[in-house]
């Protein structure tokens, strides 16, 4: 819905005198969007609330083992901390990147620089996109599961009685999340691409360069600000969520931290699951459990500014330039 | 040579997600198995009874308790959530001075932004006490309304149910909805809601007569794409709903909706057994339907773009 057309000069109409239905509807509206607004500051500032008493540099770089090398009770808050699940969420969220940023722009260049826009073939390529985009993420986990630690995995074993590849692990719940994310890079790599203008690419072409050569050195640095939202985008809607994860790779509780990436790991957002639903103390654990949620949030959070700010950058010059 | 090589790779690549697609719908179908031959479709469809642990005689799989507890949960967050991002979507394109809209759309994006596992933890720690109260009172005033045996109102109220879960469901939805409604108000041509004005309407009878009816099909793609959104959440209904297998028609009584089944059962499940097969089926099932009403959003918004751009021209 980008593609507004051509604005008149903007004229702010006010209703002369008073007109009851659109007072009423003023107010109505207005009312509306307090309430979602304070429903957000409730949630923040509950959560602000109960974690800042927990939440600190020992909280946050505390594993779980104690400095005898016994294991701690990871839902007691004089103890535990999130070091293993943050170590874990940023491996897998840094695993997919790796892979979802070249898929994702290969795509998008294929989309936006190859491809003819009405043959069948783009509208069934942009058709799958949006509709992967539509997909529950516990699907996702299915899919996971089933292709990449049943199928791939099992099959790089061979049988083997004890499995290496064909169990949970970080690789496969990164490579899971990987196909989730895919539609997050493509729709932005394809709008910032579609953002540079065309003189730019002839230019380029009409000193002989090719036209791979063009896409490479000219077309590609141009898009990189919309390359990087997409990415940062992908990693915030990543890091956030659980249900892909469940089966590919998150563990309930590991003494040590991963070594490879066939290991399970711990995870952010399935730590604030199991703290809220299966803590026998829910009082000892109340504490860590709202301090992970505030970790969880800041990095959410704050990817998506960073995002968003990004995405502001490409639009404004997008506007400049046509 | 190397730019045709790359033309065929970079094409490659996107028919790759086409195959992706199909694929993943493949894997799900595949790891059913015959689990569905062995129960029937319609004992699978309409059974009432999920007993995959049973105590003696052999497992039951009846999914109709979850597919209840989806569909009655999205729908209830629907209702809730559609007029709510209406009214939003107004106030930040016609209602509120001009400098506050950016900034409260940018809030709402905000909102859609936050981690589902976090507004279930809200909707299980902070709402649930909060709201059981007032669920209390509405039961015991309410409870005595029966509409053909329906009782939507009785009691006992449980600690998650499905108007928990539908609520916390509709604030989650409500930033997706909102934010395509508010693209598709902007969308309004300017001429025609001066024509409105030109013709002496007020604001209001401006917003009713020249920009609801083109913006209709508009909201009711959101609201199919927030509905898509609403079924596939996992997280919230595992955390909010109570979780309970069994078909209940009180809105204040327990519920688990299809993926918080899978979410709470896989984990359980031998590899490759009947149960495991079974919550692969109940999975596929869920990607079909999330899959009909996202395409079913994808096509009224296409022709919306497409009869906006037939303007343009």
């Amino acid at each position: 819905m980008t593609t507004a057309p051509p604005k008149a000069p903007r004229l702010d109409f006010r209703s002369r005198g008073f007109d009851f239905a659109s007072f009423a509807f003023t107010g109505v509206t207005g009312l509306a969007t307090v309430f979602i607004l304070a429903i957000l500051a409730v949630i923040l500032v509950n959560v602000v609330w109960h974690g800042w008493g927990t939440f600190s540099w020992r909280f946050l770089t505390t594993g779980m083992t104690t400095a005898a090398g016994g294991a701690k009770d990871m839902f007691n808050a004089g103890e535990a901390g999130v070091l293993p699940m943050i170590i874990g969420t940023a491996l897998r969220v840094l695993v997919m990147t790796i892979v979802v940023v070249p898929v994702g722009v290969i795509t998008a260049v294929y989309l936006t620089e190859y491809a003819q826009s009405t043959a069948w073939s783009t509208r069934i390529i942009r058709g799958a996109v949006s509709n992967l985009a539509g997909v529950p993420s516990i699907v996702f986990g299915l899919f996971g599961l089933g292709f990449f630690i049943s199928f791939l995995g099992r099959g790089l074993d061979g049988g083997a009685l004890e499995p290496h590849w064909g169990k949970p692990a970080i690789l496969w719940a990164s490579l899971t999340l990987a196909v989730m994310t895919l539609p997050l890079v493509i729709v932005a790599t394809e709008e910032s691409l579609r953002a540079i203008t065309p003189g730019l690419r002839e230019a380029s072409l009409a000193l002989g360069a090719t036209k791979l050569e063009t896409i490479l050195k000219i077309v590609l640095p141009e898009a990189l600000p919309g390359i990087l939202t997409g990415g940062i985008l992908a990693v915030g809607r990543a890091g956030g969520e659980v249900a892909p994860i469940l089966f590919t790779g998150a563990a309930y509780y590991m003494r040590d931290l991963p070594h490879s990436l066939t290991d399970q790991f711990m995870d952010l957002g399935y730590h604030v699951f199991i703290l809220s639903t299966q803590s026998p103390d829910i009082e000892k654990t109340r504490p860590i459990l709202f301090a992970t949620v505030l970790a969880l949030l800041l990095l959410t959070l704050s990817l998506n500014l960073v995002a968003v700010l990004v995405r502001a950058r490409v639009r404004r010059k997008m506007r400049a330039s046509h | 040579v190397a730019d045709r090589g790359y033309a065929l790779a970079a094409g490659l690549a996107a028919l790759g997600s086409v195959v992706l697609v199909g694929y993943l719908l493949w894997v799900t179908i595949e790891q059913t198995g015959e689990a569905w031959s062995t129960f029937g479709v319609l004992g699978f469809l309409f059974g009432t009874e999920w007993v995959p642990f049973p105590v003696n005689g052999s497992a039951v799989y009846g999914a109709l308790p979850f597919i209840y507890g989806t569909l009655m949960t999205s729908v209830l967050a629907l209702i809730i959530a559609v007029p709510a991002a209406v009214l939003i979507a107004l106030a930040t394109t016609v209602f509120l001075p001009r400098r506050l809209r950016g900034p409260i759309g940018g809030f709402i994006n905000l909102l859609a932004a936050v981690p589902s596992v976090i507004f279930g933890l809200w909707g299980l720690f902070v709402f649930v006490p909060w709201i059981t109260p007032a669920l209390n009172w509405l039961a015991s005033t309410l409870g005595w309304i029966n509409i053909f045996g329906w009782q939507p109102f009785a009691g006992p109220v449980t600690s998650g149910s499905f108007l928990v879960a539908s609520i916390v469901l509709a604030i989650m939805v409500l930033p997706i909805i909102t934010a395509i409604t508010r693209e598709v108000l902007l969308t309004v041509p300017r001429e025609q809601q001066e024509a409105a004005y030109a013709l002496g309407a007020t604001r209001w009878e401006m917003v009713k007569h020249s920009m609801l009816p083109w913006a209709r099909s508009g909201i009711v793609g959101a609201s199919a794409l927030g509905l898509g959104r609403a079924i596939g959440e996992t997280m919230i209904v595992l955390m909010a709903s109570g979780n309970a297998t069994i078909v209940s028609w009180s809105l204040f009584d327990s519920t688990r909706s299809i993926t918080a089944t899978i979410a709470a059962e896989l984990a359980e499940a031998v590899f490759g057994g009947h149960h495991y097969r079974m919550l692969f089926l109940i999975g596929a099932m869920l990607f079909v339907v999330t899959f009909l009403t996202n395409l079913a959003g994808d096509l009224i918004m296409h022709r919306l773009k497409d009869r906006l751009e037939g303007r343009a021209k």
